[in-house]
């Protein structure tokens, strides 16, 4: 009896032995690339690893590995390889490994942290993990590259495409900016006789006016507009505009007003001041007060942008500029026109953004990586497509550069170069997401009491005000403002 | 013996180096991260002893008790849901109806379907404008809904698009009732009984086990939503939908507070393991097991030597009888060969002829036998049941005198008064009991037609 319980334990042991072995050899590889990252990473200061690097493009030519991990459609992915194959030829001892994760990005990219198998560069999110990442020192400061590489100017970058974890220290640079515009089908303007959104910053429609137009071209199922006092808003076949209810759409509206999510010195949550909540309400009331936009439940039957134009089930659309890729696709006569503004004419400007983490062994070839991958020469396709905007000023002042991109093409309309070129240099505001602190768990508080808005449950005031206190609590401050 | 023993250990080795390397190994690893501050992105990590819990119940986090309170809600409506509707499926599907093939397979096949493409499929439905559901409902001019979309209406929802998926349960069901013997049909068809007493007396006490079992599992599996969060409703309307483990993913995964996160799955594991705890224990008064002996066998020994007295007001049973195949009697039972003796006469089974006419009567008899259990066996106490009225002889043990509540003791106590038979005592019955069990083993060999009793609603432990 105590030789069998002998013999049970020793194989117990033995198993209990064998999972460690296994557990211990996961990634020696990349653990040691770790603690280079974190040790010697650190203590060799990025500005040197810059410096040398903008002292030679006569790099040495060992043979180098880059890891790049991207999310996005297969056409984007296509010009990443594109952007990477000539990268490759220019610097013949170097090889991208792209790493392409379509779907559940951020928790695959957690999983590799706490693996301590970071790639060198990766595709970030600022409204996700970006910031929780960079607020750990996981990502070199890219203001040291930018302000000694002799190549390079922050200056020939497009407004709002970096990102900052405060001021000067640069952890993210987005590869083209993306704006909000007011799209629609040209016809059913046509059919309505109504004058179509103007593109010009200068003539944006007021409020009213925006308000005016939606009514007349929401239509019930029996042809009734919702200026019609007969009008059914339960049985509405066409709505005037599709506003979207996340925090994109409507920042829009909050910079319009002059609001924002955070006070100026950013010590105070600011969504229940009367600039946001009159954005806020404004739109609400599209959707519950004048019946000329669906609200979310109803959203959920609308299907893509270019979809819906096309399928007349709305007229005008607020949309980031990249939905003209697919509007290019979808055959149909569309426009965009400047959204319509409260105080001033406004647009948000969001956007991915590459960054380089600390655990990179070649800091120098993964800055030559993300120098060629922000090159709009590189990425052409896609900006061509209508899915990106370059990120170089030169290409949206230059003529000859701006026709490149903005000219006979299907995705770029005719009113695209006033309603999105000029609104972005002229008047754009940085992404929420890129100066406001704990950005994620504000909105976790903030959004349930918006779905009750949006449902007309509750105004604007009561639900923000209702959370105000706890929203307060998560306010941490401004990534924009020196501490 | 060692050698077996090695071989054993060696061939289910990947069983237990999956069970060690995947389940148990993390599993003591989240138990040692939740109590530390562990954050994926945080280069140190400390031990912070048992804060995270006190975060979890310092009522700080309303979303852990909004979470709680939401799958809790869940289970409630769930659990339920799934046995009731799988168990009445199971048992459509076996009776013997032309197609049974088909049916079966129809119930089955969502269960086959990836959790993705049904959650798809149920999105569709569920649209308020354009879904099926509501489609169908306006068209018979009944209330419509917001399903998902609401606050008020997205659990049942959710529960709703679960429902579609019990084929497994199903399966299990119908196996628990494909193994019911036929004779204890019989046994009831012989009693008069019709489909209800069926139902409630062989076909309910004998799947407790698959009842058991699906609950068990039903609870595990509600607790642990996650997909239909996940794909369906991303935890909202107004977080009315953030599940648990849902909850618990996005701490970890988003927040990356793989600490707390893992504090919050030991919480999540405790309240699973204290519910099946509590249906364990409550298991011993509402299942019952076949096999399961003890009880059973006391009881027919009990029977057996002849501690029970039957006999006044006898129904008679009008039917043809037929057990295992043998047409046994028209009319009542104990007209058979014994009836005058019935009326008359108090018998103890013992004395009774355990012949095939007595089939009637033995099934009546045991199933009073185990109705009363422990209670009459104990205090001895006159019972009408089923037809039948019975006299429990007191059985007197040490220590302890048993009276009858409604008969005369006389000066010596114990003795009934209009009792022919011995009185029953502690040795005697200790001298009976085990070759009774032999007895009755035995007799289930060879003496087939004999039903057993099976018309348990619950069973005593021995008596």
């Amino acid at each position: 009896m105590s030789r069998q319980k002998k013999s049970v334990s020793i194989v117990i042991a033995l198993l209990i032995a064998l999972v460690g072995i296994l557990s211990a050899c996961t990634k020696s590889d990349s653990g040691s690339g770790n603690s280079g990252g974190s040790g010697s990473g650190n203590s060799a200061s990025p500005a040197n690893a810059a410096s040398s690097a903008s002292a030679g493009e006569d790099q040495s030519n060992e043979p180098v590995t880059l890891r790049m991990t991207v999310w996005g459609a297969p056409e984007e992915v296509a010009a990443y390889k594109v952007a990477i194959d000539k990268f490759e030829k220019k610097y013949p001892n170097i090889t991208v490994k792209l790493q392409h994760i379509p779907t559940d990005y951020d928790t695959k990219l957690t999983t590799m942290v706490a693996g301590n198998d970071e790639p060198d560069i990766a595709q970030m999110e600022s409204a996700s993990i970006a910031y929780p990442l960079a607020e750990q020192g996981k990502f070199y400061n890219l203001e040291d590259f930018l302000s000694s590489d002799p190549a390079f100017k922050k200056e020939e970058l497009v407004p709002n495409i970096t990102y900052s974890l405060e001021p000067g220290n640069v952890i993210g640079l987005g590869p083209g900016p993306e704006t909000f515009g007011l799209f629609y089908n040209e016809d059913i303007f046509k059919d309505a006789g109504l004058t179509p959104p103007p593109a010009k910053a200068a003539e944006a429609w007021t409020w009213d006016e925006f308000v005016d137009v939606a009514k007349k071209l929401t239509i019930d199922a029996k042809g009734r507009n919702a200026a019609d006092p007969a009008f059914d808003p339960k049985n509405i076949k066409q709505y005037g505009v599709n506003i979207g209810t996340w925090w994109g759409n409507y920042s829009n509206f909050i910079y319009s007003n002059g609001g924002d999510f955070v006070s100026e010195n950013g010590k105070t949550f600011a969504l229940n001041q009367p600039a946001a909540v009159e954005a806020i309400q404004q739109l609400a009331d599209l959707i519950n007060v004048y019946h000329v936009a669906p609200s979310p439940v109803q959203a959920k039957n609308i299907p893509a942008t270019n979809i819906a134009l096309q399928t007349k089930k709305v007229a005008m659309a607020i949309d980031g500029q990249w939905s003209t890729a697919g509007l290019a696709q979808s055959k149909f006569h569309f426009n965009v026109g400047v959204l319509p503004t409260l105080k001033q004419p406004m647009t948000t400007v969001v956007s991915g953004m590459f960054s380089m983490f600390k655990s990179t062994k070649h800091p120098k070839e993964a800055w030559a990586l993300m120098k060629a991958l922000l090159d709009p020469d590189a990425a052409i396709d896609l900006i061509t497509a209508g899915t990106w905007m370059p990120a170089y000023r030169s290409w949206y002042t230059d003529p000859a550069l701006l026709a490149k991109w903005t000219e006979n093409l299907d995705s770029r309309p005719s009113g695209y170069k006033d309603a999105v070129v000029d609104v972005l240099l002229n008047s754009s505001h940085q992404t929420p997401t890129g100066y406001v602190k704990n950005f994620n768990k504000i909105m976790d508080i903030v959004n349930p009491a918006l779905d009750k808005v949006w449902l007309g449950q509750q105004t604007a005031q009561q639900a923000l005000d209702s959370v105000a206190a706890k929203a307060q609590a998560q306010v941490q401050g401004r990534r924009d403002v020196k501490e | 013996m060692r050698k077996g023993l090695f071989y054993g250990l060696l061939f289910t080795s990947p069983a237990i180096l999956g069970f060690i390397i995947f389940t148990l190994g993390p599993m003591i690893a989240s138990l040692a991260l939740s109590l530390t501050d562990y954050n994926v992105f945080k280069a140190h990590t400390s031990f912070v002893g048992f804060d995270n819990y006190a975060r979890l119940f310092s009522g700080k986090d309303d979303l852990f008790y909004q979470s709680l309170g939401i799958t809790f809600y869940f289970v409630l409506l769930r659990v339920p849901a799934v046995i009731i509707i799988s168990f009445v499926v199971a048992l459509l599907l076996n009776m013997n109806v032309k197609g049974r093939a088909v049916f079966r397979t129809i119930i089955y096949l969502p269960s086959i379907v990836p959790a993705v493409a049904s959650a798809m499929i149920w999105m569709w439905l569920l649209n308020p404008d354009l879904g099926l559901v509501n489609s169908a409902l306006s068209w018979l001019h009944l209330p419509t809904s917001n399903w998902l979309y609401s606050e008020s209406s997205v659990i049942p929802s959710v529960v709703l698009t679960t429902l579609w998926g019990i084929g497994g349960t199903v399966i299990i069901f119908l196996a628990g009732l494909s193994g019911i013997p036929k004779q204890y049909y019989e046994a009831i068809e012989v009693d008069g009984g019709g489909w209800y007493s069926k139902l409630r007396h062989i076909t309910l006490p004998m799947v407790t086990p698959t009842i058991f079992f699906n609950t068990i599992m039903a609870i595990i599996g509600s607790f642990q939503v996650f997909n239909e969060a996940y794909i369906l409703t991303q935890g909202g309307p107004n977080n009315r939908s953030l599940f648990y483990v849902f909850y618990l993913w996005r701490t970890a995964f988003r927040d990356t507070e793989m600490g707390y996160a893992s504090a919050l799955a030991w919480v999540l594991f405790l309240i699973i393991l204290f519910f099946t705890f509590i249906v364990f224990r409550t298991s011993k008064s509402w299942v019952y097991y076949e096999g399961g002996g003890s009880a059973r066998e006391a009881i027919e020994a009990c029977a057996d030597i002849g501690l029970y007295r039957p006999f006044r007001d006898l129904r008679p049973v009008h039917h043809p009888v037929r057990v295992a195949g043998a047409k046994l009697a028209h009319g009542s039972v104990p007209n058979l060969h014994h009836a005058a003796a019935v009326d008359s006469e108090a018998f103890s089974l013992g004395q009774f002829p355990s012949g095939a006419d007595g089939v009637a009567v033995r099934h009546v008899l045991r199933q009073y036998v185990h109705h009363r259990g422990r209670r009459a066996c104990r205090h001895g106490r006159d019972e009408q049941h089923r037809g039948v009225r019975i006299f429990a002889d007191p059985v007197e043990r040490k220590g302890r005198r048993i009276r009858h509540p409604h008969v005369q003791h006389d000066a010596a106590g114990g003795r009934h008064p209009d009792s022919q038979l011995p009185r029953m005592e502690d040795d005697r019955l200790l001298r009976h009991v085990l070759p009774a069990r032999r007895a009755v083993f035995f007799r289930r060999r060879h003496f087939q037609y004999l039903p057993a009793p099976s018309i348990l609603s619950h069973h005593p432990e021995g008596f």
